[in-house]
């Protein structure tokens, strides 16, 4: 009770003072709401296999859904948590955002023309590689 | 390299993950090791600032209960 109440608290204090952690929320959400997007529509891969086709043949799209609401509720979990969380945990839930970002952006430029959406994966993937890169131990 | 990059998504994207993780974690090892806080005004001030309002955010809280 008392933990559902501090993650209560926590998303305020997230959403009314915007501090830096409000881009994991976001990314983090996004993931996990793109996952499970994948688990119901399960032919959208194959549907759009010109921009999908890099990320297809690694995984099929069940496994990539798994993939996104895993490392998405993992960062949810984090950010919402109400005390800071440790720093190597911290660390490893913006690597997994990173990572699904990043490899979502390379997908989305491997494809030619590289979908609009592409640019803005792109840029949101270097941001969170810099959040990796800037995330503070006793931030 | 940038096409293998491209054709990898996967790949690529884990790379660079790890490496900027394993870059992290050696500069605060490296940090530790120095016994050196690399901290500006602006910082100490901004760290201050957020110990002393989530203290006043307990105190309404206890006030409140």
């Amino acid at each position: 009770m008392n933990t559902c109440l501090g993650i209560c608290y926590r998303l305020r204090h997230l959403l009314w003072r915007a501090p830096y952690s409000i881009f994991d929320l976001a990314m983090s959400a996004g993931f996990l709401a793109m996952g499970l997007h994948l688990l119901l529509f399960p032919d959208l891969f194959s549907r759009f296999d010109g921009v999908y086709f890099p990320m297809r043949r690694v995984m099929d799209q069940a496994m990539w859904a798994w993939v996104f609401i895993g490392c998405g509720g993992y960062g949810l979990l984090l950010v919402l948590w109400p005390r800071r969380p440790r720093f190597i945990l911290r660390l490893l839930a913006r690597m997994a955002v990173a990572f699904c970002l990043l490899s979502f952006a390379l997908d989305n430029l491997s494809s030619y023309p590289p979908p609009m959406s592409g640019m803005l994966y792109a840029v949101l993937a270097v941001f969170s590689i810099w959040s990796i890169v800037r995330i503070r131990c006793d931030g | 390299m940038a096409r293998w990059l491209l054709e990898h998504p996967e790949k690529s994207a884990l790379g660079a993950v790890i490496v900027a993780g394993v870059w992290r974690i050696l500069r605060e090892i490296w940090k530790d090791v120095r016994g050196k806080k690399d901290e500006t005004l602006i910082e100490t001030l901004m760290r201050e600032n957020y110990e002393l309002r989530h203290e006043l955010d307990e105190l309404r809280r206890r006030e409140r209960s």
